[in-house]
């Protein structure tokens, strides 16, 4: 491998991806300049690539050009594939108008749901949390939604919270004879707030779903341990019992088509 | 994201939790959708099936993956194989399941710090940089830089045929290939 005038072949390359002393000290002087016969040898695909030389430069190639763009629309694709129970985000002007949808509809409405008061330190004011959700139906209709209402599995449920106090929170999915499932993790703000995930307004899909299933959004005052406790609650897939939560049951039913 | 941040939305990912799969979605679906886009041979609703496909794999194997540092590299592998594979024609089930297994298993975790990400992103820059100002740098500047055009829209845009665009993008590439390889060996060499 002495001789200087030598360029990568299916031999030389072999060489490499067994990493032989020789033939790895002279490439590595050889390749360290443009050279047109080895960048066309490098051209074509190779059956062994022991060094992950494709995947070193296309993840290089795919992050020159910076941050892409959000893509909607494509996510909102690849999550009807991923298992139940599925997510969904409205972004941009539809959820914009759903918001404002939201806020018309549920503020002047009292907060549905349950709240179970937290088991705080003594002497403080516990954390008051609400869930009030409206559905986005596949005919562009957007219901509120109660209380063992019962909706058809097309249907996109949009959760909007109350929260005495900002908090961290998790959202879970119950439903019977299935464990438990994380749905996503929020920061909540004090006050009346769709639940957001950046720019997005967070839904649940029902897509899948049949029978019972209970929303159940589980929050800590901000605070030390607070990310912990979520960490936690998430990491056991399982709703502590000294949280304070607000829960929302539904029924899906695939022969209903609107509440 | 942070590196760390992206270890722990991998952790979720591969528990089922699908905000982690959404944010691991949007970091990188803009890398595996130029490796499909490099393929000219391929229309936009097969780009868009690489990178379904690609995510949709990756996701349901994420928890067999057992270094997070080479998740997006293990992400552009699996994208040029589904790419190679729909480009010459064949079905993407036609993807061995062994061969996915191998795609898991065959990442490096770790490279030599003279290959870190960013170190390589400043030499793709660099390379693309030191091209004489003409055809070539252009199709490279706009495929890799502004990263937002398929091979196909370059050739549309530059009053090419695919193939000459492929061709300058494929010749880029190798010469990006070269210019790694030489460091992976010098690091070796060390
Ligand atoms: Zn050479």
């Amino acid at each position: 491998m002495a001789d200087t005038g030598r360029h990568l072949d299916a031999e030389g390359w072999r060489a490499l991806q067994r990493k032989e002393p020789e033939a790895v000290a002279y490439f590595a002087r050889h390749l360290a300049a443009p050279c047109d016969v080895c960048e066309e040898f490098l051209a074509a695909e190779q059956e062994e690539d022991a060094l992950g030389l494709e995947a070193l430069a296309d993840e290089a190639l795919g992050e020159a050009a910076g941050p892409a763009r959000e893509d909607a629309v494509g996510w909102a694709r690849l999550r009807r594939r991923l298992g139940a129970p599925r997510r969904a985000w409205l972004a941009g002007a539809v959820a914009a108008a759903v918001a404002a949808g939201l806020a018309v509809l549920v503020l002047p409405q009292v907060m549905r749901t349950e709240t179970t008061p937290s088991q705080r330190i003594k002497g403080t004011v516990p954390l008051v949390l609400e869930l009030a959700a409206m559905a986005k139906l596949p005919n562009g209709e957007t219901p509120p939604v109660r209380d063992d209402t019962v909706l058809p599995p097309e249907a996109v449920v949009l959760l909007h919270y109350h929260s005495s106090e900002a908090a961290d929170a998790l959202l879970l999915r119950e439903a019977p004879g299935l464990p438990t499932q994380v749905l996503g993790r929020y920061e909540l703000e004090p006050g009346t707030n769709p639940l957001r995930e950046g720019a997005d307004l967070a839904g649940v899909s029902l897509e899948g779903e049949q029978g019972p299933v209970t929303l159940v959004l589980v929050a800590w005052p901000k605070g030390p341990g607070s990310r912990e406790a979520v960490e936690q609650a998430a990491g056991q897939g399982a709703v502590p019992p000294d949280a304070v939560r607000a829960r929302l049951h539904l029924r899906v039913d695939p022969g209903h088509a609107a509440p | 994201m942070t590196e760390e941040e992206v270890a722990v939305c991998i952790q979720r990912a591969a528990r089922g939790e699908q905000d982690a799969c959404r944010q691991l979605y949007q970091r990188f679906h803009g890398s595996v959708r130029r490796v499909a886009f490099g393929f000219s041979g391929l229309g936009p609703a097969e780009v868009e099936d690489v990178v379904q496909e690609t995510f949709a794999r990756a996701f349901r194997e994420l928890p067999r993956l057992q270094h997070p540092r080479a998740f997006s590299r293990w992400l552009v592998t699996i994208a040029r194989n589904h790419a190679l594979a729909l480009s010459r024609g064949e079905r993407v089930r036609a993807l061995a399941a062994e061969h996915l297994s191998r795609e898991v298993e065959d990442i490096a975790p770790a490279v030599p710090p003279s290959l870190g990400v960013e170190r390589r992103v400043a030499v793709v820059r660099a390379l693309i940089e030191e091209l004489p100002e003409g055809p070539e740098k252009e199709t490279a500047r706009l495929f890799y830089l502004e990263g937002e055009l398929s091979a196909r829209e370059i050739a549309e845009r530059l009053g090419l045929g695919k193939s000459a665009v492929t061709m300058r993008l494929e010749r880029f590439r190798a010469r990006v290939k070269r210019e790694l390889l030489a460091r992976l060996l010098a690091a070796e060499v060390e």
